[in-house]
């Protein structure tokens, strides 16, 4: 369907629910459940980096209407290692007056290790959704995940002038709350031009579950390299350590720069955690 | 007397909020900007106009969706001696506050303000006053409650100190003289009503805050050369 006709299609809304579990089985990861009802899919998982099992997350329909409701809930038990992303970004399209739902459930066991770093999302103007998301991390679980959000079409020049985003993100540690973050974006909203999200149209929040000094060092002093490399009026990084968790926060004009900024913090965990520095998935270079 | 009550006299409940909001008093801002530091320096707020949409933005993202509902959730909670909500709800006020120098300072101010009851109200419930030193939040909710300061009198007096707080740390950083200062304050409490009815409305779901400049600045100035401010 094209992108125009997608915009006036709401009537066919989308229930998706897909439930994944990861294991260790020898020496590799495998998903060891997958139950699914509605157009969330994934695709044959593979192993690049042998010890964690890479999935891509796919959303046929190409795109969330309005009325659509999505639901993900993974769970990395044990052991397990697994690396979830999407071949693509996620287009929410202009709504008529439905909100579309997307619920985002991550349960990581101890020890167990758990990276959900999706493409960018990118929301149409005029289109409105609740995006939840939940972490939660027991004992020594090991999480890495990013979300970022796009708000219009900036290379079309088409400013999120309407449409309604809101959303929570919230992780808890040994069933404790440690982070609430809100997502409170409307197209009208006159409070958002100096505090807020000011000229930016896009918006991240990387979440890394260490407290580590010297992790944060590292991370904090690549950072400001990047920081230093690039105008403010384009990628803008804040970092910070809260409760056994490293928050990174970006705003910025192009998806592409903050994906870089990310992949480059990835990277210096994955090498801080396990001595190896990864290759980035191919489907992440554009 | 035993509690969370004595008998104070209307007229009395108003000057008991005056003291809890002085800036005299070691529970006053005035040593943190919450971002604005940073936010000077980053040249995004160099002027009364933007200072003016710097608080503005912050008043309806975060004063009105986290501080205020939580104030009146505590206040309650309080009034009700229920420890176990009051624990919730601080640690909920901890994680919504999204960067370490905003969290630190959440937890001295409560400190301070806490060592103050003590001194000033010995009779207080000790478990409580204990629950309620978290936050700077929690404890004034305590000594409303004990003064019986009206909520509505003493969530006006908060989005006050709050506004005076920083707006004298802005007419320092940027620096704009007095008046432009007072005009500050004008302007942004014109907007308390609103902020109020905003906060009676948010539910527990959208409890939070939405300033991502401020909270990147918040960041930013924990690395700030030169620093006359803790946040």
């Amino acid at each position: 369907m094209s992108d125009l006709a997608k915009q006036f299609d709401s009537s066919s809304s989308w229930k998706g629910h897909l439930q994944l579990e990861y294991q260790q089985r020898g020496s590799r990861t495998v998903i060891s459940r997958r139950r699914q009802i509605g157009p969330l899919n994934v695709q044959r998982p593979f192993y690049p980096e042998e010890a964690v099992c890479h999935t891509y997350l796919l959303h046929p329909p190409g795109g969330v209407v309005a009325g659509d409701s999505l639901k993900v809930d993974i769970k990395s038990l044990g052991n397990s290692r697994a690396l979830v992303t999407t071949p693509g970004a996620t287009k929410f399209y202009r709504s008529l007056g439905k909100t579309a739902y997307v619920d985002q459930q991550l349960q990581i066991e101890d020890g167990a290790m758990l990276e959900w770093l999706p493409q960018e999302n990118i929301f149409f103007p005029g289109s409105q959704a609740q995006i939840n998301t939940d972490i939660h991390l027991q004992g020594s679980a090991r999480c890495i995940a990013w979300e970022m959000q796009c708000f219009g079409r900036p290379a079309l020049q088409e400013r999120f002038s309407t449409g309604c985003i809101l959303g929570r993100t919230r992780v808890y540690r040994d069933n404790k709350l440690v982070l609430n973050e809100r997502l409170a974006k409307q197209g009208f909203d006159q409070h958002q031009s100096c505090a807020g999200m000011r000229d930016y149209p896009m918006l991240a929040t990387m979440i890394i579950s260490s407290d580590d000094t010297q992790l944060f060092e590292s991370l904090n002093e690549s950072l400001q390299k990047i920081n230093a490399g690039i105008s403010p009026k384009r990628l803008i990084l804040g970092i910070t350590c809260v409760d056994g968790l490293i928050v990174v926060r970006a705003m910025a004009v192009y998806s592409e720069d903050i994906l870089r900024a990310y992949v480059k913090m990835w990277q210096i965990t994955r090498e801080h955690w396990f001595g190896v520095i990864p290759l980035a998935p191919r489907i992440w270079a554009t | 007397m035993q509690g969370t009550s004595n008998s104070t006299s209307p007229k009395l409940a108003q000057l008991r909020l005056f003291q809890l909001i002085s800036p005299g008093l070691p529970i006053g801002g005035f040593t943190y900007s919450q971002g604005l530091e940073w936010a000077v320096e980053a040249q995004w707020v160099t002027s009364q106009k933007s200072l003016a949409l710097w608080l503005g933005d912050i008043l309806q993202h975060s004063l009105a969706t986290l501080e205020i509902p939580l104030l009146m959730r505590l206040y309650r909670a309080v009034e009700l001696k229920d420890l176990q909500k009051i624990s919730e709800l601080n640690q909920f006020l901890v994680a919504s506050r999204e960067t370490s120098e905003l969290r630190a300072e959440e937890s001295q101010r409560g400190q301070a303000l806490a060592r103050l009851l003590k001194q000033l109200l010995p009779e207080l419930d000790q478990n409580l006053l204990k629950v309620c030193a978290e936050n700077q939040l929690a404890g004034i909710a305590l000594a409303a409650n004990y003064w019986h300061i009206e909520l509505e009198q003493l969530c006006l007096g908060y989005l006050w100190s709050w506004l005076e707080n920083t707006s004298v740390a802005g007419v320092k950083l940027i620096p704009l003289g007095q008046s432009a200062g007072q005009q500050i304050l004008m302007e942004l409490s014109s907007q308390f009503e609103a902020a109020l009815d905003r906060a009676s409305s948010i539910s527990d779901e959208q409890m939070g805050s939405f300033t991502p400049a401020q909270i990147i600045a918040s960041c930013r100035h924990q690395t700030q050369y030169t620093r006359l401010f803790r946040s």
